[in-house]
């Protein structure tokens, strides 16, 4: 398709060339924006009194802007979706994930963090190596790096230290809900209803192709005086111009937003959130996961306030999977049935 | 602009009437995804009970014509579902940017043209 494009465009800048006129990059950039030449005239549009031919030009000219917040919506309306399913899957129960070591010299950066923090805070080090271990059952606690710097406190060798047998993964914590009105533990909206980088883009990209689009087709008149300084205003004229650094412009504003938002689609999912069903916004599928078989009883009043995670229960032989605040929650194991 | 700034004033406020008539109505309001969670955790729905792995696709395949839950199966294999973000849209969603995108950018070389 790229390749089409590149094909189709530089035969047509032949073409434009042949007949006459500079399509060097320094040429396109001296025509500028809201310029009108001779060559850049698309139409005038026909109408009986100027009035009329003014606002045909202003139909034609800004139909473009329409199409473009149609687009735009679109692609927001898509976007969200993508990020809620993101938002319903990260409530997944996942093994806890050890936090990077900050002793590790893998790079110039985390030695130079290494060694600030061994000069400022001599008792950092000390805790880094203990902080780790403080969650249940940590049994891969793995060992710095041989490092160059004498520790200041013989190394415990955390592998060495008898530890219990696992029975059960060690999980992330908990995520309380995101409601507009939160109560108690519950997380309040984002500012932007999306996350910053999102929102931001979103917003920046699409002010940006309403500006560019509105400079690559727009409207000029023409004022006519004759030689001796009077006005000449039967040979007035409204036409519809484009602008070729525009186009330009706008081109490469497209061809970067439909790049990132392909990107933002290729996102892949670990292993544990790829179990979860992707509900979107659909509210019978998002009923479905809610039928905790310890509601009533053993889960927490008004558990709705609390941290919750998703993930298999099991309660008198029935597995099922849903959103609790129970601690004995596991990831679901593929191929196993429930209900 | 104007146009613009009117049009946006005039959403603006049906979107906060909507909002502030069914909290009045109702003290509770389905804004985004965390309300409906909390909704289905204090009453759960009886209708989808035992059914706990339904997706969006499995809805669209179990809806019938009359737009009635047909599905009565109890358990569900559990498996991979989606590896990707992009899985969320499906692909008639994924085809309809595309061609939007694709269509104005063609549109632009014929003018350039």
């Amino acid at each position: 398709m790229l390749c089409i494009c590149v094909w189709w465009l530089s035969a047509m800048l032949k073409a434009i060339h042949i007949v006459g006129i500079d399509i060097s990059i320094q040429a396109i950039y001296d025509y500028g924006l809201g310029t009108q030449w001779s060559f850049n005239t698309l139409w005038a549009l026909g109408g009986r009194t100027s009035l009329h031919r003014f606002m045909a030009c202003v139909a034609v000219a800004n139909s473009r802007q329409l199409l473009l917040s149609f687009l735009t919506q679109i692609v927001r309306t898509q976007m969200s979706q993508m990020l809620i399913s993101e938002e319903w899957r990260s409530y997944a129960c996942e093994p806890w994930k050890e936090e990077k070591d900050e002793s590790s010299l893998t790079s110039v950066r985390t030695a130079f963090r290494w060694g600030t923090t061994m000069v400022g805070k001599r008792w950092y080090h000390a805790k880094s190596y203990f902080q780790p271990p403080l969650r249940e059952h940590h049994t891969s606690a793995s060992l710095p790096l041989p490092s160059p710097l004498p520790s200041p406190l013989p190394s415990p060798l955390p592998s060495l230290l008898p530890v219990a047998p696992q029975t059960q993964p060690v999980l992330a914590a908990g995520k309380s809900l995101r409601v507009p009105f939160p109560e108690e533990k519950q997380r309040s909206t984002l500012f932007l209803s999306l996350p910053w980088s999102y929102a931001l883009s979103l917003a920046v990209s699409s002010a940006a192709l309403h500006v560019f689009v509105s400079q690559a087709l727009f409207i000029a008149q023409t004022t006519c005086f004759n030689t001796n300084g009077t006005r000449n205003s039967g040979n007035d004229g409204i036409y519809i111009v484009y602008s070729p650094l525009a186009l330009m412009i706008l081109i490469a504003i497209f061809i970067a937003c439909l790049m990132g938002f392909v990107k933002v689609g290729y996102f892949k999912y670990s292993a544990t959130h790829q179990l979860m069903p992707l509900v979107g916004t659909c509210s019978l599928a998002i009923s479905a996961a809610y039928h905790s078989p310890f509601a009533g009883d053993e889960e927490l009043p008004n558990y709705w306030l609390k941290p919750l995670r998703w993930g298999a229960v099991s309660k008198n032989g029935i597995e099922r999977c849903c959103f609790t605040s129970q601690e004995d929650v596991v990831p679901p194991i593929p191929g196993r049935t429930y209900e | 602009m104007t146009v613009v700034c009117i049009l946006n004033a005039v959403l603006a406020f049906f979107t906060a009437l909507a909002l502030f008539d069914s909290i009045w109505e109702r003290e509770f309001a389905l804004v985004i995804l965390g309300d409906a969670q909390h909704s289905f955790l204090e009453t759960p729905d009886p209708t989808t009970k035992g059914q706990c792995l339904r997706s969006k696709s499995d809805v669209d395949r179990y809806l019938d014509r009359g737009k009635r839950w047909t599905s009565t199966y109890m358990g569900q294999v559990c498996g991979t579902q989606g590896k990707f973000r992009c899985n969320s849209l499906s692909s008639t969603e994924w085809i309809l940017t595309l061609v939007l995108y694709v269509v104005p950018f063609i549109c632009k070389l014929l003018i350039i043209y």
